[in-house]
């Protein structure tokens, strides 16, 4: 084991250990502000199926790489990591809750200001826009669930005490799920990027299982954020008291509706069922936990109209609000700061430079994609260091379409790769299937120098590499089929060239 | 971690609570039947009887009162409401000790009750008994449905008024009589005291109505 991995394995267990003092509150936060379930119960739940998740539910992020894939020096996504960790440390000392994911986005994008990498507008704009839909959402959702719980209880009758019991279950069950998938869904972020290079081997448990090296690995960030769970009282009472003091049926629906609006937004399962009613489709988004738990809060709040909204404490709200917008700043700062430590004072290799051509064989491709190429004839071969660069000489030449920008630079990106026999016998077939892992050993000695070439090889050779025509149906479909094409873009890649 | 099996206890609970009101229900009935027969009898065997069966009911409602809190607190269940469900308790406990204190008094003053004054105190235990079952009832209606516990409260309001109306009739019939002060006064505070009944439950309807909308809040 690099004694250098654990160290910066060290950013990945901090952030975990954030992510878990913050993300927790999300779930328990509301259970625990209304005195339904004691803080040391709701932590010690917590701290089980979070690990519970990432272990076994993580295995879905493991080839995913989470959002630090972009990163492609170990050194980067430890400053990465780091920032991220920070900013939520920072906002969990402060009480306030805040999205982990958007955390690690603005580290991101101060990786990308400093190595001079384009910064994904689509999904930045994506991840704006979830800020106020996110919160609109889930005070929808939990004013309707929480009218229909209300009326559901009037019918149902329960004795006050036995209501306390069913709400208690109730809480620890959704609470638990809760956990669970907050160890799945957000083990990619915390310790995705160090998969490629874990540390650990694979064992067998007495006899009775095996424990991967990506499980191991998750174990321990799961252990982190497991760790950080028992530090979340702070932002769990901001959640569960500070802003509305919600009864315990209120508690119960704080969680549904987030869940709910979390599960729809990510579901492609429930997206295909809904289309197939015949019913408009829409768009599967990131959205954050935390900002539907607030806005749950606030929807249960407004369900009682002006006199919820008397009740509601707008001081505290718009501490989170602006939680919100300065947690990717900060998070981005300091990245950015950080990274010119690590590079000049530290000597650590923080990003790869990725270089841009113009090549025949790029030429003719775009040229066949209908990207008019007669304005870059004097860039034809020329070598350009970073994207920001290649993206300004090409608007220095013509006015392209952004779609057309992102191709032509997507396109000319040198990567090399080859299919050597040591990948091929490295190759993780049971994630590609029997087809897909066929089609590229078909491929054995060839290499690559640019993404789309191998793309385009490996439709040739089999169907399975095809991607359909999109649509909301075929969305999961294309979806997996990128996942795969990123692990194997990964896994050939030759780090000499 | 006592709160990782809420249902342990929570049938003996909502059993317990309903014990509770039930004693309280048959102490108000006690408190009816021993007056009818003091007023019938006078003081006799069947007096004594009555004493140490209220006694016997205030001891177990006491007991079942105690434990109720005991479970509440210990095991931290509803704790939105807990505070309110045991100061309704409180206050229905007054009731309750009314109702004892009644029948003790009345096995140790022995009050002669003249027959002219008969009927009065008849209609008013009648109205007083109706306000402590309603009483029962809207507390009942409490654990379980909230919203329909503003009819008991009018219910109650409605025999207390009453009560307090045969009350006024009674105290004029009695001073208009010719008996000498100190047995009007003595009847008198009789008088007041049974009304006090219907005014204790009155006031208790008063706090069930708040806390029912406490609870829909």
């Amino acid at each position: 084991m690099e004694l250098i991995i654990l160290v910066f394995l060290s950013s990945g267990l901090f952030l975990g250990w954030s992510l878990g003092s913050n993300d927790a509150a999300n779930i328990f936060g509301t259970a625990v502000g209304s005195r339904m379930i004691t803080f040391t119960t709701a932590a010690i739940i917590c701290a089980v199926f979070v690990v519970l998740g990432a272990v076994f539910g993580g295995a879905g992020a493991a080839h995913g790489l989470g959002k630090l894939g972009a990163v492609n020096a170990i050194a980067g996504s430890f400053m990465v990591a780091l920032s991220a960790a920070v900013t939520v440390y920072g906002m969990t000392k402060l009480g306030l809750p805040v999205s982990t994911t958007q955390a690690v986005v603005g580290g991101i994008i101060g990786w990308n200001l400093f190595g001079g990498f384009l910064t994904d507008m689509t999904t930045l704009s994506k991840i704006v826009s979830t800020w106020v839909l996110c919160p609109i959402l889930g005070a929808l959702f939990a004013a309707a669930l929480y009218k229909g719980t209300i009326a559901f209880l009037n019918w149902a009758k329960f004795h006050m005490v036995r209501l306390d019991a069913i709400v208690r279950i109730a809480l620890l069950l959704t609470g638990a799920f809760g956990a669970y998938s907050l160890g799945a869904n957000n083990i990619g972020n915390v310790m995705g990027v160090f998969v490629s290079s874990s540390p650990f081997q694979d064992v067998s448990v007495a006899g009775l299982f095996t424990l991967t090296s990506i499980q191991q690995l998750f174990l321990v960030g799961g252990l982190a954020i497991a760790v950080g769970v028992f530090y979340s009282k702070p932002v769990m009472m901001t959640v569960g008291d500070s802003i509305l003091p919600v009864s315990p049926v209120g508690a119960w629906v704080v969680v549904m509706a987030q869940s709910i609006v979390l599960f729809i937004f990510s579901s492609n399962a429930l997206l295909s069922f809904w289309v197939g009613l015949g019913l408009p489709a829409y768009p599967l988004i990131p959205v954050s936990s935390s900002q539907a738990v607030i806005g749950a809060v606030i929807g249960i709040g407004l369900t009682h109209g002006l006199r919820g909204a008397r009740q509601i404490k707008w001081r505290v709200l718009a501490n989170i609000g602006s939680g919100w917008i300065s947690t990717p700043v900060i998070a981005a700062a300091i990245s950015f700061f950080f990274l010119f430590f690590l590079q000049n004072v530290f000597q650590q290799q923080v990003f790869q430079e990725v270089r841009y051509q113009l090549s025949a064989p790029v030429i003719a491709h775009l040229t066949e994609e209908g990207v008019e190429m007669g304005p870059f004839d004097d860039l034809r071969d020329a070598e350009i260091v970073s994207a920001i660069a290649f993206r300004d000489a090409l608007r220095d030449r013509a006015g392209l379409s952004d779609a057309e920008e992102e191709t032509v630079i997507s396109s000319a990106e040198i990567y090399p790769m080859a299919v050597s026999p040591e990948k091929l016998a490295t190759l993780d077939a049971r994630y590609l299937g029997s087809d897909r892992a066929s089609a590229v050993r078909a491929l054995e000695a060839q290499s690559f120098d640019h993404k789309w070439q191998l793309r385009e090889a490996l439709t040739e050779a089999s169907g399975a590499w095809r991607a359909k025509e999109p649509s909301p149906l075929t969305k999961a479909y294309n979806k997996t089929l990128g996942d795969h094409l990123d692990y194997l873009y990964r896994h050939l890649v030759r780090p000499d060239a | 971690m006592v709160d990782i099996l809420p249902f342990k206890r929570t049938g003996l609970l909502i059993s317990e609570i309903d014990d509770y009101f039930d004693k309280v229900s048959e102490a108000a009935m006690i408190v009816q039947r021993t007056v009818l027969h003091y007023l019938d009898h006078g003081p006799d065997e069947e007096l004594a009887k009555r004493v140490d069966q209220i006694r016997a009911v205030e001891d177990r409602a006491d007991e079942v009162r105690r434990n109720i809190a005991n479970v509440m607190y210990t095991e931290m269940l509803m704790p939105d409401t807990r505070g309110d469900v045991l100061s309704l308790l409180n206050q229905v406990d007054i009731a309750l000790d009314n109702c004892v204190h009644l029948v003790l008094g009345l096995a140790m003053e022995r009050p002669e009750l003249p027959d002219l004054f008969h009927d009065g105190f008849r209609k008013m235990l009648a109205e007083v008994d109706a306000a402590a079952q309603v009483m029962v009832s809207g507390a009942r209606a409490y654990f379980t449905e909230p919203q329909t516990v503003r009819n008991y409260v009018h219910k109650i309001n409605f025999h207390n008024q009453e009560a307090t109306a045969i009350g006024l009739q009674g105290g004029s019939l009695i001073f208009d009589s010719d008996l000498p002060l100190d047995r009007k006064l003595q009847l008198r505070d009789w008088l007041i005291k049974v009304r006090d009944l219907a005014s204790t439950a009155d006031d208790i309807g008063d706090q069930l109505a708040i806390l029912a909308v406490k609870r829909s809040v």
